[in-house]
């Protein structure tokens, strides 16, 4: 870009991005792809990018995964304190209580939806549990032990079971393609092989070099005898 | 055998004490320059260095067993020079073979970085070829010196052997620190072969026959000298072994894990076993010799728990080598005494000088070459320190036990003891150099004088790096290791905009590591050049380390506020680096460093970049003496430890509960502790737990103790400890760049159930833990 038409783009730039603060946000209930953008987001770590999908929404479950974000799954202090019907008794109204109240440190488990309830976050849900567990129960059992091995989602599957395994496990060959494997095998057993050589060599070096200088002090025996002295001891 | 004309004898005693001190100080000078030689593909690990100790005084031990049937046949020591010439020779030339044989003997394209397996074998291997025969050669020296000492037997025992100690004093204090660094450790080898051509030159003119005294005559006899003039040395030398390696260990903690500790521990010890060498040696001969060296074996091993924890208390304060001198002095001082009253009283009881010589020392070395395996495989990582102490105290004084075997020692007659007969007594046994053979000094002298030059030439000779990796830019060897700065371009793994964070995409960049020892894909410090700025450390253990400066409540995460770190183990600067990369705009990090191996940082800033402003750095010192004498008003919000020595191993001093809480005083209220650990098993291993369990106990025993694996580099995982109570979180605002280390820490942290060894002062076998995973054979499943 040349120099001049530098200050041209950024005018541009500042005016689309006013235009873009100026238009009125559309309030309402988020559509259930954004909830399932934020969901995505969410698993896949991109936690900023919540914001963009739900941030219209005014239901409590629309603030569910981010009242989870901002006050549980991380840290924003100045992240604002949404405000419930008293008598919501929602699943996403008991569970955004409870990331307000407990802070998720107690004993107090996770809501867990009742009988007919749809969990609007099913993927959020085992994270929660799965994160709830390890920071309780350690690595006990897992990767197997964790909700998110038996996932439905294959993305959200895929990334703990190969992660996992190695995470809490080490590597295995299992986990290894067919050229991997063949590669880390052969390599294992050039390692193996050399580990004999050295073995050998190093009884035989050992070994050889006490018989040879036993050697030498045979060779260096007293040649001629002679009466010992008198002794009382 | 016709005796020769009587002349005056030449003055012995200074050449021959120089001989022998010369002699010690080359055998340890070889066996610390060959480890350090074969390190860039051994490494240093534990079995590594009991191995080249192990060869060594099995080699002296033969060697002075040989050396006292030697000694016997030649008295006057006429081979000495040839043998010692021909030693120097083998370890000037071993200087350029060792690097060639330690490449063939463990390949680094098979041993990879997991090469103990093939070095646990390797090592013997390469130390019986390098050392073993010339080390031979040099423990048949002091036999032969003792041999053709004029004097009393057991004096010149005891002043021989004090000289032995103290040049192996030097020898030991001077290769580490000094000498590798000068000359490189294949220089230092040639260093041991210039000390070998000097024994050769000095011994070179040898001691003219003019009559042997009682102490030489009875050479032939077949000795009835009772067992426990054997087993006396022996538990001498084992307890002498045991107590060196002991002593360093002890006084670790309080005075740090530096060469200047390990060199005062051995110093005091070595000065304590040849003054105890020396004041056996000078001892009245007879009955009362026994009742003295029971006085002192008492006195010496009944204070031994106590001294030691004395030394222990007060070394941060008096330094190191008091400390020792005045934890393991009286023990070693009684147990240095052993060597010159044995060789007395065998004397006494039938057998020559030399061969006494030689027997003692044989039985004294190989005792010591068990307690070479015993102490640091067994003793130390098994009882600790306190029970050692205990231990060694009741084999000290069950020692005192064998004396009473000694009970019919007589008090010998006047001369008896004497290698020197009364004048124009004429000689009676047979000399190996001939019928009274007049002594040619010349051709010893010349011979010796070409390899002394030939050794001084290997010594000064400029060869190319020790071990040669592709894009390896420098490398030098250090007081500690062998250091390479490596320039390699690599694929690493990135974060695209909108994709999973595990699933960006890859790119091609330009990094520079610092390598040591046998690291062969493993690095100790890493920067790349060109995109610090946006990959940092492209997901390595770094990253992850500085994503605790955006734990809930750090400075970072508050409008304002510096940043205060301490970090264990600088090396290069990459921890620096990184959170100064990762810090909010304008926002300060102060960072403290301390790296005990000055020659790293200074590669490090040749080759890594200088290191960023608000460092203070602490240069050859350990943490330990560091923590201790910082301001009491220091704090830190983040402690990280990224400390290892030997390549694989971390300090133990740096992984018990007494350093931990030392750290835990240091931190702020919201601070946070972190330890890199390898972690070839995932977040298990004995290791792992040790460390995880040491650091809970030191906050207090609560469970806050958390693991987090490295998805991308596995072999890494970090342990955080908190003092704020429960799972640490992060801040909201975590910058673009720390997304993976994000994102791990919050889908894989646990926190550490599993029951492991709490690491103590006392006992912490971190190498032992380490070694469970590097040892097997078979590699991943």
């Amino acid at each position: 870009m040349s120099a001049a038409a530098r200050p041209i783009a950024a005018a541009l730039v500042a005016l689309a991005a006013a235009l873009a603060a100026a238009a009125p946000a559309t309030a309402g209930p988020a559509s259930a792809e954004a909830r399932a953008r934020a969901e995505t987001a969410f698993c896949d770590g991109r936690l900023d990018d919540l914001d963009a999908a739900l941030g219209t929404g005014t239901t409590p479950a629309d603030l569910e995964p981010l009242v989870l974000r901002d006050r549980w799954w991380r840290v924003r202090p100045d992240a604002p304190r949404p405000t419930l019907a008293p008598d919501d008794t929602s699943l996403s109204a008991r569970r955004i209580r409870w990331c307000l109240d407990r802070s998720g440190r107690g004993d107090t488990p996770y809501p867990m939806p009742s009988d007919g309830e749809v969990d609007v976050y099913p993927r959020l849900t085992l994270l929660v549990l799965d994160r709830l567990r390890r920071e309780t129960r350690g690595a006990e059992g897992l990767p197997e032990a964790s909700p998110l091995w038996d996932a439905k989602d294959e993305a959200l599957q895929y990334v703990w079971r190969w992660y996992g395994e190695r995470a809490y496990r080490g590597p295995s060959l299992a986990s290894l393609s067919p050229d991997d494997r063949a590669a880390t095998e052969a390599a294992q057993a050039r390692f193996e092989a050399v580990v004999a050589r050295n073995r050998l060599l190093a009884v035989g070096g050992v070994l050889g070099f006490v018989l040879a200088v036993g050697a030498v002090g045979v060779v260096l025996r007293p040649r001629r005898k002679i009466a010992p002295a008198p002794t009382d001891l | 055998m016709n005796g020769s004309p009587v002349r005056p004898a030449p003055p012995r005693g200074v050449g021959d004490v120089l001989a022998a001190a010369c002699a010690g100080a080359a055998a340890l000078v070889v066996e610390i320059a060959v480890v350090r030689a074969v390190a860039p593909w051994f490494g240093q690990g534990p079995y590594v260095w009991a191995n080249a100790v192990g060869v060594t005084l099995l080699a002296l031990a033969l060697g002075a067993a040989v050396g006292g049937r030697w000694a016997a046949r030649d008295p006057d020591g006429r081979a000495l020079p040839w043998a010692t010439s021909a030693a120097a020779l083998w370890l000037a030339s071993a200087a350029s073979l060792v690097a060639p044989l330690a490449a063939w003997l463990v390949p680094v394209d098979v041993a990879a970085d997991r090469p103990l397996p093939l070095s646990l074998w390797a090592s013997l291997v390469a130390t019986v070829v390098v050392l073993g025969p010339p080390v031979v050669v040099l423990g048949a020296v002091p036999p032969v010196l003792v041999a053709r000492a004029r004097g009393e037997a057991g004096r010149a025992a005891g002043r021989l052997s004090a000289a032995g100690t103290l040049g192996a004093l030097l020898g030991c204090a001077a290769t580490g620190p000094w000498l590798v660094p000068s000359v490189g450790s294949r220089g230092a080898l040639a260093v041991g072969g210039v000390l070998a051509a000097v024994v050769a030159l000095g011994t070179a003119r040898p001691v003219r026959s003019r009559g042997r005294g009682h102490a030489n005559a009875v050479a032939d006899a077949r000795c009835r000298a009772p067992v426990a003039t054997l087993v006396l040395p022996a538990i001498a030398g084992l307890l002498v072994t045991v107590l060196e390696f002991t002593a360093f260990r002890a006084l670790t903690p309080a005075v740090g894990g530096t060469n200047a500790t390990f060199a005062a521990s051995i110093a005091a010890v070595m000065a304590a076993t040849a003054l105890g060498a020396w004041w056996g040696g000078g001892s009245p001969a007879g009955a009362a010799d026994r009742r003295r060296l029971r006085y002192a074996l008492v006195a010496g091993f009944v204070v031994l728990p106590l001294s030691v924890r004395l030394a222990t208390a007060t070394a941060g304060s008096v330094g190191a080598f008091p400390a020792a001198l005045l934890g393991f002095g009286p023990a070693l001082f009684a147990a240095g005494a052993i060597g010159p009253v044995s060789v007395r009283l065998r004397i006494l009881a039938g057998d020559s000088a030399g061969r006494a010589a030689g027997a003692v020392l044989a039985a004294s070395t190989a005792a010591s070459l068990a307690g070479c395996y015993l102490t640091p495989l067994v003793l130390l990582p098994e009882l600790g320190v306190r029970w050692t102490c205990l231990v060694t105290m009741a084999a000290g004084l069950a020692a005192t036990g064998w004396l009473r075997w000694l009970r019919g020692v007589r008090t010998p007659a006047a001369g008896e003891l004497d290698g020197d007969a009364p004048e124009g007594a004429a000689a009676d046994v047979a000399v190996a150099g001939g019928p009274g053979g007049s002594p040619r000094t010349g051709p010893r002298v010349l011979v010796a004088g070409c390899i002394l030059v030939a050794c001084v030439v290997a010594v000064v000779t400029r060869r190319g790096p020790l071990r040669h990796d592709e894009g390896q830019v420098d490398e030098l060897e250090s007081a500690y290791q062998t250091v390479r700065s490596v320039e390699t371009r690599e694929v690493v793994p990135v974060t695209l905009p909108g994709r999973h964070p595990l699933f960006g995409g890859e790119r091609e960049v330009r990094t520079r590591f610092l390598r040591f020892d046998e690291d062969a894909t493993s690095y100790q410090s890493v920067a790349l050049p060109d995109d610090a700025a946006t990959l940092l450390t492209a997901g390595r253990y770094y990253d992850h380390l500085a994503l605790g400066a955006w734990f809930d409540g750090m400075p970072w995460t508050r409008p304002q506020g510096t940043l205060r770190v301490l970090v264990v183990g600088y090396c290069g600067g990459t921890l620096h680096r990184t959170l100064r990369a990762t810090a909010p705009a304008g926002r300060r990090v102060e960072v403290v460093g301390v790296e005990l191996d000055p020659a790293v940082t200074a590669l490090a800033r040749r080759h890594l970049g200088p290191f960023p402003e608000g460092l203070e750095l602490y240069e050859g010192r350990d943490a330990r003496e560091v923590l201790d004498r910082l301001p009491d008003d220091r704090a830190f919000d983040l402690v990280l430890v990224d400390a290892y020595q030997r390549t694989q191993y971390v300090p133990f001093q740096l992984a018990t509960v007494e350093f931990f809480r030392a750290v835990r005083d240091r931190l702020a209220r919201h601070g946070a502790v972190a330890i890199n650990l390898n972690a070839p098993d995932g977040v298990s291993g004995a290791l792992l737990d040790a460390v995880a369990a040491s650091l809970a106990k030191a906050f207090g025993g609560r469970d806050d103790v958390w693991l987090v694996p490295n998805l991308q580099y596995t072999t890494n995982a970090v342990v955080w400890g908190t003092l704020r109570g429960g799972a640490p979180r992060l801040a909201a605002d975590v910058p673009a760049a720390l997304l993976v280390p994000a994102f791990t820490f919050e889908r894989f942290l646990v926190r550490s159930t599993r029951a492991g060894i709490v690491l103590t002062d006392d006992r912490a076998p971190v190498e032992q833990l380490a070694d469970e995973a590097l040892l097997p054979v078979k590699g991943i499943r």
